[in-house]
């Protein structure tokens, strides 16, 4: 299979998602992953896409509108619902030589198809030495009021699966260059995207399609000096809230997204923990045996000598996602838990 | 040691009133749990007075209470552990009021009191060891040259601690079934050497141990906390 | 509900008794009041209630003998069915983050202000729980001051404290419960506590020289029927020590002279029987020490140290005392000289010496001298003008004791032992007077008291 480049904003086509951008040029969460599919399917001719409704209907939350329009059925595929299908098909035709990106409509229902996904997927490099550059994205976590069935954040279910690289960027920018580098990685990848940032958040996004932020790369997106907090997700935004207040308060807080879940950028948070000496890690994975854990645990074990208090963690119990909304919020971690957390840590 | 604490010393000159300096320990005791004093070690000696812990049994006085106060003895019930023991001029009586912290090691505290005499006593030049098949102490052979007692406040700060015998008058041990312990007897400093050992000559080298083994750095104690003491000598 | 247990003591403390109920059922409790008394074969004690509420139950006797653990009473707390788990002494009241000032011991040096107290923040009270945090501490009971917790060090902390040499007793604890915390260790290191070497091959401490204060002179290389070798690694230290303590204190000297007639008879007298009693020499320093001890006391500034602007004022004195070995110089430090005899202080610095001679000493032996003494007179020196070993405010010296010609009383001239006594004292911290007042202080305990009492012999 050769791979054709076709020169990105192809003219005249009006469903291009940088046209969505705001006038400011800022890009939503949701329409930087949209520019980097469409670039990406520009780019190179073996990448397709299939999933529920996202096609004729543009997804159900429209982060693939003008998809089939611009590139034909043949690459954007609308599929039944039946997600293990969907896996087993996106499997066979990376063997083939295609490079599927594969969408679930909510995280939730990737554990249909959980055996493809862990069994096939993520071993089959390494039983049969043929690769298979799968690409997984879903929109994840909660927040939403959207309730147990739809509020799910998978990453430790199938980081365990140790096959499969797995980011859950926090910001448009991030977002955008990371399914990049997730789409041009030979590797099987699971891209989640959280579906409380989709529109909430904007920021300038770059328009250079060969701009990437490499996998498994984590970045300090607010200096401090006393306490760091690691987290990822729509959980940076509400650490960097948090920090904000605290600053006020004299205590200067950084924050570490980790940007990647699977595997970790382990120097850029040990790194940190060397300079404040206090750990919070901070995930919406739930407390036992979330991302958090291991994260933690990498502290304790590889910067003990510079820690001043122990590692501390803030994420909700392991529960269904509550749908009262009351109740959906006492089960999150909110900026005020964050900000008694930190308070706890900086005076242990 | 740069884990040492910094602790307060006293020790008051002459023999101080055993209800005086007792009544001072527990009120030091009680503001050490509170948090308002730091660690504290007293370093005494009493005028004559024979004292019987909680296991103490009448028979265990072998003189009566007159014959004691004769000899210009007292005798005194109190909340320590063990049985009947002697205090005296001329042996060496310390306090440490100590907090042990929420996880209290008592056994080890005890340890800690035998190390402190131990060591003591062979800076002085006699030997000497623990029993632990007879009883909490120090001891030369089958006689007892230390005797230690504890009772904790609150089960977190220590009360009471030990007496080594320097040149104590041993005949006042005759008065008790000394530890409760009839197949036992005492010892000093003075009768292990063949020449006088005074409490004097010990203090500092005790002080020392003290210091050492309990990891405090010891300074004397402010003056109104020194005050109950000044006063109460009676020698 | 929560079950209260016997409590354990001590490792090896498996039973106790219980001697006497406190208080009855039914009756009303508060927390930290004393329930019931047990003894122990090691101690005795009464036991406090972890909880505020109401007894329930007592399960057992007076004069009940169990097990460590086993369950003795129930108080009814309000926290509904199911007991909390095991209540001990050892288990914490509500961990309160506050931290309550308490009177900071006069020993500690350099007071940091604690931290504010943190008020934890309320959240919604539905369940499931929101994901609260306690700290781990199994030691945060409501003791409001700094002793529950000032002997935890963290890694970071001890880590810090090794490299900068920072002496931990002297750092006061701002953080929960008076624990010395990361920035308590920084603040003192950047403060200039007094620091010491740290590598193991020169325990001397090495001061840094003042800033850009290097002096350079012209270099002159082994020459003809010359030979040369780079200085050890001791050399240096001490170089650069002598350099900066020259630098950096405004150095000036006085001195005594002392009538020590009759220590040396009373050396004469009993130096043997001391060799045979104590196992050591007696020499003059143990003498002179004790002496100069006292004066110390008598003029605390004499003891003191410069800590940028402020003067610290140790309520102690650990004693310096400068030995001359194989590598060149080390000083050992007597701690806690102020509690010893003359017997206690030779034995000290025999002990010292010996292993300073043997290469055996450990760091915290060769820091924190308060004052220090050397003793060159053993080697035949009359007068000398020793260098401050910084950050002290004064060195002394012992020189030689020579028979003199001197006026006695009444206009007389005899023959007496005679030692000069000088010190080296810095002025920043000093002024001639007090600098000879404690000489002069040193001289009269020298020659009026009577050592013989304190050698006990």
């Amino acid at each position: 299979m050769s791979s054709t480049t076709v020169e990105s904003g192809a003219a005249g086509h009006g469903a291009e998602p940088r046209g969505k951008r705001a006038e400011d040029g800022q890009a939503t969460y949701l329409i930087a992953v949209a520019e980097a599919l469409w670039e990406e399917m520009e780019r190179d001719e073996r990448v397709i896409m299939l999933g529920e409704d996202i096609g004729a209907y543009g997804g159900a939350f429209k982060v693939t509108e003008g998809f089939l329009e611009r590139f034909g059925p043949d690459r954007v595929m609308d599929t039944p619902i039946a997600e293990e299908t969907i896996v087993g098909f996106a499997v066979g035709a990376a063997m083939e030589g295609w490079r599927p990106i594969a969408e679930f409509q909510y995280s939730d229902f990737m554990t249909s198809g959980f055996d493809e996904i862990t069994t096939v997927l993520s071993r089959y490099h390494y039983r049969s030495g043929v690769r298979t550059p799968v690409v997984l994205r879903a929109p994840s976590g909660g927040g939403v009021r959207a309730s147990n069935f739809h509020s799910v954040n998978p990453e430790p279910w199938f980081a365990y699966a140790g096959g499969i690289k797995i980011m859950c960027p926090a910001f448009p920018s991030d977002a955008k260059g990371l399914l990049k580098s997730a789409i041009r990685d030979d590797n099987p990848t699971l891209f989640l995207e959280h579906k409380a940032l989709y529109r909430r958040i904007k920021e300038q996004v770059s328009d250079d399609p060969e701009a990437l932020i490499p996998i498994s790369s984590a970045a300090v997106k607010r200096a401090g000096d006393d306490v760091t907090i690691v987290t990822y997700g729509a959980m940076v935004h509400k650490a960097l809230e948090a920090a904000e207040t605290l600053s006020g308060q004299g205590v200067s807080v950084e924050v570490v997204d980790l940007r990647t879940v699977y595997p970790i950028d382990e120097e850029t948070v040990l790194r940190s923990i060397e300079k404040t000496s206090r750990a919070l890690v901070l995930y919406e994975s739930f407390r036992f045996l979330g991302i958090g854990s291991e994260v933690a645990s990498v502290i304790a074990e590889k910067a003990f000598e510079h820690l001043d208090a122990p590692v501390m963690r803030l994420a909700p119990p392991n529960h269904p996602v509550p749908f009262s909304p009351p109740l959906e919020d006492a089960f999150l971690p909110q900026v005020a838990d964050i900000e008694a957390a930190v308070d706890r840590l900086s005076a242990w | 040691m740069t884990d040492r604490l910094p602790g307060w010393l006293l020790a008051p000159a002459g023999l101080i009133d055993y209800d005086v300096a007792n009544e001072a320990m527990h009120a030091l005791a009680r503001r050490r749990l509170a948090g308002e004093i730091p660690d504290t070690v007293i370093v005494v000696q009493h005028p004559p007075v024979f004292t019987a812990g909680r296991r103490a049994t009448e028979d265990e006085l072998l003189w009566d209470e007159g014959t004691v106060r004769a000899r210009g003895g007292a005798v005194r019930r109190i909340d320590r552990g063990g049985s009947f023991t002697f205090h005296g001029p001329g042996q060496l009586v310390v306090y440490p009021i100590l907090g042990l912290g929420g996880r209290p090691d008592a056994a080890a505290h005890l340890r800690r009191l035998e190390e402190v005499a131990i060591r003591t006593c062979a800076d002085i030049g006699v030997t000497v060891g623990r029993r632990a098949d007879v009883q909490t102490g120090v001891w030369v052979g089958d006689d007892k040259i230390c005797a230690i007692g504890v009772r904790l406040l609150q089960a977190r700060v220590t009360l009471h601690g030990m007496a080594l015998n320097c040149d104590t008058d041993l005949a006042w041990f005759e008065g008790i079934v000394a530890c409760g312990l009839p197949d036992h007897g005492v010892t000093s400093l003075t009768r292990e050497l063949g020449r006088d050992v005074s409490v004097g000559e010990v203090v500092p080298t005790a002080i020392h141990h003290l210091s050492e083994v309990f990891e405090l750095m010891l300074a004397e104690a402010p003056e109104d906390v020194v005050g109950p003491f000044v006063g109460a000598a009676v020698a | 509900m929560t079950s209260i247990q016997m409590p354990q003591l001590g490792e090896t403390i498996v039973e106790g008794t219980i001697l006497k109920w406190l208080k009855s059922e039914g009756d009303l409790v508060k927390a930290d009041e004393p329930l019931f008394e047990i003894s122990t074969d090691k101690v005795d004690t009464e036991v406090p209630s972890p909880v505020a509420g109401t007894v329930t139950k007592l399960l057992v006797a007076e004069g009940d003998t169990v097990p460590v653990g086993t369950a003795v009473m129930e108080i009814d707390d309000g926290s509904g069915a199911g007991g909390n788990g095991s209540a001990t002494p050892a288990a914490p009241a509500a961990p309160t983050p506050q931290t309550a000032p308490a009177a900071a011991p006069p020993a500690q040096p350099s007071p940091v202000p604690s931290q504010p107290a943190p008020t934890p923040t309320q959240t919604s009270q539905a369940a499931p729980t929101p994901p609260q945090e306690p700290a781990p501490s199994p030691q945060q009971a409501s003791l409001p001051d700094r002793g529950p917790r000032s002997n935890i060090l963290s890694p970071i902390v001890r880590k810090l404290a090794r490299d900068s040499g920072i002496d931990l007793a002297t750092v006061a604890g701002s953080g929960e419960g008076g624990r010395i915390t990361k920035s308590d260790v920084l603040a003192a290191a950047a403060a200039g506590t007094p620091p010491s070497s740290t590598t193991t091959v020169t325990p001397l401490p090495s001061a840094t020289p003042a800033a850009g204060a290097v002096m350079v002179a012209p270099s002159m290389p082994a020459g003809e029927g010359e030979q040369a070798e780079p200085m050890s690694h001791v050399r240096k230290a001490i170089a650069a020590h002598m350099l900066a303590s020259t630098q950096q204190t405004a150095r000036a000297w006085t001195m005594v002279e002392v009538n020590v007639e009759h220590l040396v008879r009373l050396r004469e007298d009993t130096k043997e029987k001391f060799q045979a009693n104590y196992g050591v020499k007696l020499t003059y320093l143990p003498m002179v020490t004790r002496a100069t001890v006292d004066a110390l006391h008598e003029f605390p500034l004499v003891n003191s140290r410069l800590d940028g602007e402020n003067i610290i004022t140790p309520r102690f004195v650990n004693m310096g005392i400068a030995v001359s070995y194989d590598a060149g110089l080390i000083v050992p430090v007597v701690k806690g000289v102020d509690g010893m005899n003359t017997v206690g202080i030779a034995r000290a610095i025999a002990d010292l010496a010996a292993r300073a001679r043997a290469h055996q000493l450990q760091p915290d032996e060769v820091q924190g001298a308060t004052f220090t003494i050397t003793n060159p007179g053993p080697y035949g020196s009359l007068l000398s003008v020793p260098i401050i070993n910084q950050p002290n405010a004064g060195i002394l010296s012992l020189d030689g004791i020579q028979k003199r010609p001197v006026v006695v009383e009444e206009d007389a001239i005899a023959v007496r032992h005679m030692v000069y006594i000088s010190m080296s004292w810095d002025h920043r911290l000093i002024d001639g007077e007090l600098a000879t007042r404690f000489l002069a202080r040193v001289k009269q305990n020298l020659e009026r008291w009577d050592f013989a009492e304190d050698l006990g012999l």
